[in-house]
Formats: C-alpha cells, structure tokens, sequence
C-alpha cells in the first residue's frame, strides 16, 4: 500500500532524512518510531504531497506521491501532528468540508459524516464550533477529518501528543479501530505506544531507519538488554569486580549517584535470563549490605543507543 | 438527473448571456457616434441570465473551487471581519454620496453620482487588502494549509476558491453601495449609463484588487505582511496616475492613463465601456491569480 524507496530530504545542507525505504502492506497497521527530529513528520509529509523528497520515490497505492500526486492524495487521509482545525466551523461542516474536497459523492458526504461523528465519538458535540473544543476533542475531529473520505491509507503524526492519559486510551483505542478497514502509519515516540497499537514498527533515528521488526520481536530485545541498580553499603572497590565474575552478569558499571554507599548497573545477560534472586542473594552472602535494587527500563533512548552502536558494530 | 439537466441548462444561460455581451460591445462601438443607441429591453434579460448562468455553471461544474469559496464565504460572515469593512465602506462611501448629492444641487453637473464610485473604488483599495490577507497565510500560520493541501485539491483550484470567495463579500458591499444610485433614482432623475459602466468597472477592478491580495496571502505565512504587500501593490498603482500630467500626449502619461485604477475608473464613469481597458483590467486579475498559484506550487517543488 504504501511503497518508499531510497528517500531523501534536504533542508538547505542539513539532511532530515536519508536514503529511507521501507514498504506497508495493505491492512497492516504502522508504527513509525523515533526520538523528536529523526524524521518522521518529514517523511509523513513527503507521503502526503505536502513536500517534495530531494530524491528517491514514495508512492501511495501505486501512484507516486510527486508524478500522480492528485491520485495519491486521493487515497491517503492524514492527520498533521498539532490537529490543525478550522475554528469558525462546527465539527458537522469541518468533517463535510474535509470529505467535499476529496470528492466524496455528494449524496453520500451527510451519512458519511454521521457515521463518522460516531465512531470518532463526536455525538455530544456534533454541532458545536472547533474552537470551543477541548484538546481531546480537536484530536478526535482531526481524526475524523482523516478518514472522512473513507481513504485506503490514514497516516497519523503523533496521534496521541498532548492528551491526558484517559483520551490517549481512548485514542489508541480508536486507531485499533481504524486499523481493520484501514491501512494505518502513526508515529510515536513512545515505545508502548507502538507495542499497544502496532502489528509492525519501523524505527528511525536522525534521518535513517535503524530497525524493522514486530513489537514483540523488538521487546524481547529490550528485555534482554534490561539492566538492575544495585546499592549496597559496602563502598569497597572489590564488589565491581566480584559481580563481573557472577555467572551470566554481562557488565558491572560504577555509576556517580549521591546517598548512602555505593550504587552500581548490573547488565542482565544476553539470553534474557532473570537474575534478579541470584544478584541479590549473591550481595547477601558476601555481606555487603543491599540497601536498594531497582530493574532498570530500557528507555527509548537506550534502545537507540543500543541499536546503533549493535548496527555499528556489525558493519 | 436534476443534476444533469442543471449543468447543461447553466451552460446554455452562460452562453446566451456572453454572446449578448458580445453583440452588445460590437453594436455599442458601431453606434458610437449616435449619441442615444437604445439596446431596449433585452438585456433586462440576458444580463440575470448571464450572471445566474455564470454562478450556476461555477457550482456545478467546479466543485473543488466551489466548496472552498463556500467555507471562505462562511468563515467571513461568522466572523467579524466582513461586517467591520462593510460598516466601513458604506460609512465613508454614504458619507461622500451625501456630500455629491449637495454639491449637485449648488451646482448641477454632469454624471456626478456615477462619479462617486470613482471614491468607493478607492476605499477599495484601502479595504480589499484587509479582506484578502487571511485567505491563504492564516492556514499557513495556523497549519491547516497542512490539511488543506493534503487534500486531492489542486493548487490553482484553491487560488480560484478564495479569490471567489473573497470576490463574493466584496460583491455584496459593492451591491449594497448601488444603494446611492437608487436613492437618486428615487429623488431625481440619474442617467443610468455612465452609472451602469461604473459598475462594471468597478466590480472589474475589485477582482483586480482582490487577486492581488490573494497573490500577497500566498507569499507569506503573515497576515500583516500580506496586506502591507498588497498595499503597496494597489496603492502604487493607484498613484501612477499622476504621470497623467508628467508630459501629456507622451507615452509615459499614457502609462497613468490606462494602468492606473482611478484613470481608468474615470473613463468608466464618463460611460463608455472601453474593451482595452476591460482587457487590461481582467489580464491584471488573471496574472495575479496565475502568479499565486505559481507561488504556492514552488512553495512545495523539489
């Protein structure tokens, strides 16, 4: 459904993305991951025809975004990352607007938008004008304004930005929706997110793609990288050394932090084995008093390190 | 099927209507040395056909155009801009009618009330920039050009759109201004011609006033900016009728004559309709609006 090949963008000398390829198949639903300014608004809006690439191809449903540009746009609905609305009308006319222009047959455009208004859970405030609106609720018409035109592609930018922890259930929930009719690309920068949502996630960092996976494959190798903080009360210089010698632990760092004793990250090791009781029986019975033991999660930015200098290393 | 047998019957109107404007303009300028050439009563129907024809066949067959047009037409009825300039307009216009009305009455002259068009097509001028600076850089500002043209709506189909929609509030002021000449109507006796070709003038230049602005709303994402363009724009070209005196009979004071808003108005309405000047008029709406397009559509090249 959505093909990209070799894309790159500049932006005077500064390259936002490059050379980035990756294919959607129909009905898949795709997370689009990375930290803020890897690229991902910049390829979205080079899928949408918003901006042209430097180079490379995209193309949406077979037609290439740039050469058959009014085709792809056809196909695509898509929600800009801050839900930009038109304040002076209501929801009703702003989804009417938004499925007029694609040229959704006029007789049919009112049902549409009915049903629309209520899978976008847009009852209550059918008639009430946008900027009136609370956040959650601009989110939603901007939603609405995506798939009003029942297109074969809805493209999402940071879909759930900015809402309170309710409506970004609430939204998530709907993007799940969306995905069985629909073939759906969002980005995100958080990883949840795109485990919750995502049949496949593609993750970018500073204008390349870094990996491709599912989610589950892609957790698993953030469990496996999972690491523990220790604190122990013995400040002594042999512990280090010690917990690097325990079977499994792939490395022991010193880390500078202020409290009682000393604090170290133990690296869990590469299989993914729990080792949580056999560290800490193991400060037990050498006496060094454990004060603290804390897993530590992988956080994006870990992942990203992790990723790059794996990609790094294999080359 | 209704839809059908619309679109055709618009076409027909519109057809009928400009064939009578041509035959109008070839019998105007054959019969020009007759003072009193009477078309009588045919263009008290061809003329509503021709404009119903025109707006009928914009709706039905531009539809991309047309449901822009309708939003901008709702943006500015919902919102205070539309109501302020026209307050405006017809105070200071009313105003300068009242004041013709007594000068006519010291000392009557000739065509004096389609001369007031001549001071409405001025504050034209000023207020038509204040209108059109929204049109394209408010989206730009406020990010729904983003979900505007992701849309499959083509660029020059948007430029259209506003323009007409623009064009729209405008037509309304200006409907609301032919007020005066009915007044006087009502106390006196006008002569219709020279008031008739003001008209036309006028609503020719606001086409070319507001394409400029359209032109001025596309180069910037402020809207500030896009009226202090589009200011300068008219309002330079408004004061090009000075070079009328600079050396008379000389190209250079041609220039004033026949580019100028106010030159060009005064000729409108003394009565005659002049083809050049119509000409010039609708290639200056055309270039601007041509010149927007162009704007917007480098704005996303490669």
């Amino acid at each position: 459904m959505i093909e990209v090949e070799g894309l790159t963008k500049f932006y005077g000398p500064y390259p936002a993305i490059r050379d980035v390829s990756f294919r959607v198949e129909e009905g898949d639903v795709v997370a689009f991951l990375g930290p803020n300014g890897a690229g991902k608004t910049t390829t979205m809006r080079i899928l949408t025809s918003y901006t042209a690439p430097t180079s490379g191809k995209a193309s949406i449903a077979g037609f290439d975004v740039w050469d058959d540009s009014m085709n792809s746009r056809r196909h695509i609905g898509y929600l800009p990352e801050t839900s930009p609305l038109y304040n002076d009308l209501t929801v009703r006319q702003h989804l009417t607007y938004g499925a007029r222009l694609c040229g959704y047959p006029g007789d049919k455009v009112e049902g549409r938008v009915d049903d629309v208004i209520d899978l976008c859970n847009l009852t209550d405030r059918a008639d009430a004008l946008i900027h009136k609106l609370s956040k959650g609720y601009r989110q939603r018409v901007g939603l609405g304004m995506a798939i009003v035109h029942d297109p074969a592609v809805v493209i999402l930018d940071e879909p759930t930005i900015g809402l309170d922890p309710k409506q970004v259930v609430e939204t998530r929930r709907l993007i799940r929706e969306l995905g069985k009719e629909h073939t759906v690309m969002l980005s995100t920068h958080i990883l949840p997110e795109a485990q919750s949502i995502a049949q496949r996630v593609i993750i970018i960092n500073e204008g390349s793609i870094v990996a491709e996976d599912t989610p589950d494959n892609l957790t698993a190798q953030i469990r496996r990288a999972r690491s523990l903080r220790v604190r122990v009360k013995d400040t002594g210089s042999t512990v280090a050394a010690k917990l690097r010698d325990l079977a499994g632990v792939s490395g022991v760092r010193r880390t500078a932090e202020a409290g009682d004793g000393a604090c170290y990250e133990v690296e869990m090791p590469v299989d993914g084995r729990d080792m949580r009781a056999e560290v800490a029986s193991f400060i037990v019975g050498n006496n060094w008093g454990l004060l603290e033991m804390t897993p530590i999660e992988m956080t994006l930015e870990d992942v990203f390190l992790r990723l790059t200098t794996e990609e790094e290393g294999a080359a | 099927m209704v839809r059908k047998v619309a679109s055709i019957v618009c076409l027909a109107f519109l057809a009928i209507g400009l064939a009578y404007v041509a035959f109008y303009l070839v019998a105007s300028t054959q019969n020009a040395d007759e003072m009193a050439w009477n078309p009588g009563w045919l263009p008290w129907i061809t003329f509503p056909m021709l404009i119903i024809g025109a707006a009928a066949t914009y709706v039905l067959w531009f539809p991309g155009c047309w449901h822009i047009t309708l939003k901008e037409l709702r943006t500015y009825f919902a919102s205070p801009i539309a109501y302020a300039v026209m307050v405006a307009i017809f105070g200071i216009s009313n105003l300068i009618f009242w004041w013709t009305l007594k000068g006519m009455m010291t000392q009557p002259g000739q065509n004096e009330i389609a001369m007031t068009t001549m001071t409405t097509c001025f504050l034209l001028v000023l207020i038509t920039p204040l209108l059109t600076m929204r049109l394209i850089a408010e989206e730009k500002r406020s990010g729904t050009y983003e979900i505007l043209v992701t849309r499959p709506i083509h660029d020059l189909q948007m430029v259209v759109g506003k323009f007409m929609g623009a064009m729209g509030v405008m037509l309304v002021i200006i409907a609301v201004t032919f007020l005066q000449p009915l007044m006087a109507e009502l106390g006196g006796n006008p002569d219709w011609g020279p008031i008739w070709s003001a008209y036309v003038g006028l609503i020719g230049w606001t086409a070319a006033f507001v394409a400029i602005g359209v032109f001025a709303s596309a180069l910037t994402a402020s809207q500030i900016a896009a009226a202090a363009i589009a200011w300068f724009m008219t309002i330079m070209m408004w004061l090009l009728s000075a070079l009328r005196s600079v050396d008379p009979g000389k190209a250079i004071s041609k220039l004033g004559e026949y580019m100028s808003p106010n030159a060009v108005m005064e000729e409108f309405a003394r009565g005659t309709i002049d083809t050049t000047r119509l000409i010039y008029v609708a290639s200056l709406t055309i270039f601007f609006l041509f010149a927007a397009w162009m704007t917007l559509f480098s704005g996303r090249s490669r």
